[in-house]
């Protein structure tokens, strides 16, 4: 079972870092693109994708940013630099 | 919407970070209600669906528990406790040397302590205070910036006011102070002098209160910097000491405007800034020094930093002597006459707190002298990556600056004990090591420890406003 959970956390991890490759975004808009592509594996946990975000930004893979868009303020993902230069 | 945050937020004990969590998800589930009322569903079905979608609080909240812990830096708070402690022995050891019998005594109210007492005194207030720093969030500090700052300059000001008074009033003939309410003021303001330094975290937060303004908020920083700078230079020839604050302040000013807290033009404003701070002053004290318009002691000093100096030849005497461990001995007419550095300690250097690092060297051998700088740097170098990772502007500036007072502070020690530099009317010291600010050094490490602390709790801005509650309830 936690073989099972830690398998999947390593695919959703994978997942997020593929997306945010392709550019910055912020947690609705990562949800909002992996329901267009059929990947969205948070269907009915998205809040779920927020540990996930907030784990690997503590870590230091991923940095944030607060940036306005559509009349909000929202807080953007992108990946760190080392992590970038690795792949 | 508000029912699922709230259960989340429960899960979470970490109260710092309650805020940008719930900042976070609201906006999320507000587009996601927006984006189902564009498909066609009225207001109330669209926000059930979307808090649907979120899945369960109470999973998700414990989930973010483990992220958003508080960060302790066990590892730092345990070195510096050990530099202090290391740091006592070697005061002591130093203490018991026949040539440095003639150390001072100090007195604190009713206690009687020597040197090394005094220093052990000293780690333990530093280590209360570091301690003190980490429970109280840095925010607090910016919070009261402007406050605190504003009445340290003006508590300075009227001890130096009181200082002049009390020197009129002094009858030299008799060697004697005649009691007068000067004596009472300067020493009630006496605290204002050794926590001149915090002005240094204090100035992050005036800054940011100055975030999205422009070249008013330029032109109120620079002021701060002016009249800090000036204050701190106070009445007994602390340039040293003022330069080095204005030198953090100016760090810290240039970090904002690349930041954009402040929105000016940054690279000419930068420019324009650090030149106004550099150029104008060295052309000022060229002048002055060619036309002798400085006083004789200043004259003396600004000859002494170029030129020979009786402390800079002193120093690289002692040093010649240094060997990697133990005591070592320096020559005299080619060899014929040989003096163990023991000897010479107290003759040379007395018992000055600026060459701490050279009677390591010289008592201890080099050896342990690197190691002791080595430690020391570790925990700036630690101070300065930790504030660089934080999401937190205002902590990334606040850390920036208080490391760069300590870095700034030891490398010019340094460039004393190893006879660089003179030891002229200027208190040097090492951070941690030197009696001198060892209070001073533990406070900034503690400022440190609490960035550290809420580093992935804190979004990269927060309000810094003091509130009352009635506003509070407003908002």
């Amino acid at each position: 079972m936690a073989e099972e959970l830690s398998h999947e956390n390593e695919n959703n991890e994978s997942l997020v870092l593929k997306l945010l490759s392709e550019k910055d975004m912020y947690g609705y808009e990562m949800i909002k693109t992996l329901r267009k592509r059929a990947q969205n594996v948070f269907e009915k946990k998205a809040g779920m994708i927020y540990p996930l975000l907030h784990g690997l930004e503590s870590d230091g893979t991923l940095n944030s940013y607060e940036q306005y868009c559509r009349g909000k303020m929202r807080k953007y993902y992108s990946i760190a630099k080392e992590e970038k230069q690795e792949e | 919407m508000e029912e699922y945050i709230k259960k989340l937020l429960e899960q979470v004990r970490f109260q710092k970070a309650h805020k940008a969590i719930g900042d976070e998800l609201r906006s999320h589930i507000e587009d996601q209600i927006e984006t189902n009322i564009s498909e066609g569903m009225d207001r109330e079905t669209a926000e059930k669906r979307a808090v649907e979608d979120m899945g369960d609080p109470v999973e998700t909240g414990i989930a973010l528990d483990k992220v958003h812990r508080p960060q302790v830096a066990w590892g730092v708070i345990v070195a510096a406790i050990g530099v202090g402690l290391f740091g006592a022995i070697i005061h002591f050891l130093l203490e018991k040397l026949p040539s440095s019998s003639d150390c001072g005594i100090n007195i604190i109210g009713n206690i009687t302590l020597d040197n090394a007492g005094y220093y052990l005194y000293n780690v333990v207030c530093g280590i209360v205070i570091m301690l003190g720093m980490y429970l109280i969030d840095y925010m607090m500090v910016a919070k009261y910036s402007k406050v605190v700052a504003a009445l340290l300059l003006i508590s300075y000001t009227i001890k130096n006011f009181a200082f002049y008074k009390r020197i009129e009033n002094f009858d030299p003939e008799y060697w004697n102070q005649i009691p007068s309410v000067y004596t009472s003021i300067e020493s009630f303001f006496s605290w204002s002098g050794p926590c001149i330094f915090l002005l240094v975290p204090l100035f992050a937060g005036i800054l940011y209160k100055y975030k999205g303004q422009k070249y008013k908020g330029l032109i109120k920083s620079l002021i701060w910097i002016i009249v800090s700078g000036l204050v701190a230079t106070g009445i007994n020839n602390q340039e040293f000491r003022a330069l080095v604050i204005v030198i953090c302040l100016l760090v810290e000013l240039t970090i904002a405007i690349e930041k954009e807290w402040i929105k000016v033009p940054k690279v000419q404003s930068i420019t324009a800034i650090w030149l106004l701070f550099t150029v104008i002053p060295i052309v000022l004290i060229r002048f002055m020094y060619d036309n002798k318009i400085l006083s004789l002691t200043k004259m003396n000093f600004v000859r002494s930093l170029f030129g020979p100096a009786t402390s800079k030849s002193r120093a690289k005497e002692l040093l010649s002597g240094v060997k990697t461990f133990g005591s070592g001995s320096v020559s005299y007419m080619g060899g014929k006459i040989t003096v163990s550095t023991l000897n010479l300690i107290s003759s040379r250097i007395g018992s000055g707190e600026c060459y701490m690092i050279t009677k390591v060297a010289v008592v201890f051998g080099g050896a342990l002298a690197f190691a002791i700088i080595t430690v020391v740097a570790a925990l700036i170098v630690f101070g300065f990556v930790s504030t660089a990772k934080t999401k937190n502007q205002l902590g990334m500036v606040m850390g920036s600056g208080c490391m760069l007072w300590l870095a700034i502070n030891a490398i010019l020690n340094m460039f004393i004990s190893f006879g660089m530099l003179p030891a002229y009317q200027y208190t040097s010291f090492f951070p941690f090591i030197s009696n001198h600010k060892v209070v001073a050094s533990y406070a900034l490490l503690g400022i440190i420890l609490s960035i550290y602390k809420y580093k992935d709790a804190y979004p990269q801005h927060i309000d810094i406003t003091i509130r009352t509650k009635s506003k509070d309830l407003e908002s």
